[in-house]
């Protein structure tokens, strides 16, 4: 087996980590260190209230009635995630330790989850940077291209139904694989779209750290309900219609 | 010049906790680029080719490994083009085995184990073989029952009581590991014997891929309970890691591009004992399997 083979994913290596740099290399007389360290933290306390003030502004600002200004990002009361685990391919009854492993696995994949699709459906300005953290290389880069989530300007984004399902192999917990089905109403431009989403991850913890290694990811917009219901009403009065017809020609 | 580093200090510090405050602060939820409609996209592991040599034992009990294979496949799927190929090799190929001269194909697993008729194929065929997994009459019923019943539609009808024990009627059946094993085994009754067999293991073999599929679709963690099954019941030399990978790319290969197809062959006889001898037209299909690891 020479060479790369085909199942090798290829992972960063530790060696790839860019070594701490100095930004400035510099040293202070002995008399001095006493009111260089209070400069800096009057002048970080300086920036801490600004910054503060500054946000209250706009914690305010996003409470107002009215049209929003474009660039600024409306604040809606998402759906709440329901992330089941389950342990999945036991073979034997696993051990006490088994059991605790599986259970601790629980959380970190939960929360990989929950990044993946804030960072998909939320903030996707951060996609980039999330995916390429949370996938193997050779997956980040298909799951980038197929492009899912929210990849249009949208003046509001509210994610209506958040689901996920993720069985852990139960001898050693090192693999998972799972499904995440989002529903998300978007507004762009006066207009709405309702998205339906859903996504086959599988997944391997290699040094700590659980990645993507392979996804299926299925997108496509939903009908909104005044149109399903406009459809429905549409075909009752169709099969009314024939059925008139078929009491006539009686 | 203490008090300039100082002040370049404080002015460093100044500007990195204040820039998110410059910039605007909060993150930004509008995204570049425009997507519309349906997104599909199947994962890749890596541009590649793999080829894994599937065997079945005739052993009713005991070490698979010490008794002769009488299913003989190697699998190749193309990881780029997501299309593949089983070419099948009936028991009785007469080939030459590393070491031990021309004898039945067969024979090459109760001399050598797997790693010889991998060895055997290897030289025949000019494919590196990846992987080799073995099972025997109960680890193939077992995981049978494991994975489920396999659905299958059979164009006729199979009656063997005298040798498979099939008794198998025409049409859309679901196979219990018991009527499987005997579906798999059953070769007197078919006109062409051991060759209809071969091929009617590499079509239980795509049946069961699209089982595979088929669950894993409804519920991705299915293909655990695959793993699991094969770690349990098959004899294999492939890691933990490499498993779970294989297993994932078999869930992404769409059976329908994947190519069934039997060496040609003809029916001949070395002393006592009929073999069959491998057409020199096969040499084209091994060229064209070993370029692409797909037969479709």
């Amino acid at each position: 087996m020479d060479g790369l083979h085909p199942l090798d994913a290829p992972l960063p290596s530790p060696t790839a980590r860019k070594p701490k740099r100095k930004i400035l290399d510099i040293s202070i007389a002995a008399s001095r260190r006493i009111w260089v360290p209070l400069v800096a933290v009057v002048m970080l306390a300086t920036v801490g209230v600004a910054a503060y003030a500054l946000t209250r502004r706009e914690g305010s600002s996003n409470h107002q009635s009215g049209p929003q200004p474009s660039d600024s990002p409306v604040t809606l009361e998402q759906a709440p995630w329901r992330i089941q685990t389950l342990a999945t391919g036991i073979t034997s009854k696993p051990t006490k330790e088994e059991k605790d492993w599986l259970r601790n696995q629980r959380g970190p994949l939960t929360a990989l989850v929950k990044e993946l699709h804030s960072a998909l459906f939320l903030d996707p300005s951060t996609r980039k940077r999330v995916v390429r953290r949370l996938f193997s290389a050779s997956a980040a880069r298909p799951f980038l291209s197929a492009r899912p989530g929210i990849t249009v300007a949208a003046d509001s984004v509210r994610t209506l139904w958040r689901r996920g399902r993720i069985g852990i192999q139960a001898p050693g917990a090192r693999r998972a694989a799972g499904t995440v089905t989002v529903v998300a109403r978007i507004e762009s431009d006066g207009e709405t779209v309702r998205i339906g989403y859903r996504s086959d991850l599988f997944l391997e913890k290699k040094r700590g750290r659980w990645r993507v290694v392979a996804f299926e990811t299925d997108q496509e917009p939903l009908p909104e309900s005044e149109e399903r219901n406009k459809a429905s009403r549409d075909r009752n009065e169709k099969g009314r219609k024939n059925d008139n017809k078929k009491g006539a020609s009686r | 010049m203490t008090r300039r580093a100082v002040a370049l200090v404080v002015i460093i510090l100044f500007i990195v906790a204040a820039f998110p405050m410059l910039r605007g602060g909060g993150s930004d939820s509008r995204a570049s680029g425009v997507v519309a409609g349906r997104v599909h996209e199947t994962f890749q592991p890596n541009d590649g080719k793999i080829y894994i040599l599937v065997l079945g034992s005739d052993a009713r009990h005991g070490n698979p490994q010490r008794a002769r294979s009488d299913a003989i496949h190697i699998v190749g799927i193309n990881a780029e083009t997501m299309r593949g190929g089983i070419l099948n090799f009936p028991r009785d190929s007469w080939v030459d085995i590393p070491g031990y001269g021309s004898a039945k194909i067969n024979e090459a697993m109760e001399r050598g184990g797997p790693q010889l008729l991998a060895r055997t194929l290897e030289k025949l065929t000019g494919i590196r073989l990846d992987y080799w997994v073995l099972t025997g009459f109960e680890g193939f019923e077992g995981l049978i029952r494991r994975i489920g019943n396999v659905p299958i539609t059979l164009k006729r009808d199979i009656y063997d009581p005298g040798g498979s024990g099939a008794r198998l009627k025409a049409g859309r059946r679901r196979l219990p590991s018991w009527r499987a094993l005997a579906y798999v085994r059953t070769r007197k009754v078919f006109k062409d014997g051991d060759i209809a067999r071969t091929s009617n293991q590499a079509r239980f073999l795509l049946q069961m891929l699209k089982l595979l599929n088929k669950q894993v679709e409804r519920d991705p963690s299915a293909v655990f309970k695959w793993i699991a099954a094969g770690r349990e019941f098959t004899d294999l030399n492939i890691s933990a890691d490499e498993l779970f990978r294989l297993s994932v790319l078999a869930t992404q290969v769409d059976v329908s591009r994947i190519g069934n197809v039997t060496v040609p062959v003809s029916i001949g006889s070395i002393g006592a004992s009929s073999v069959v001898f491998i057409s020199p037209r096969a040499t084209a299909l091994y060229s064209r399997f070993r370029e692409k690891a797909s037969l479709r």
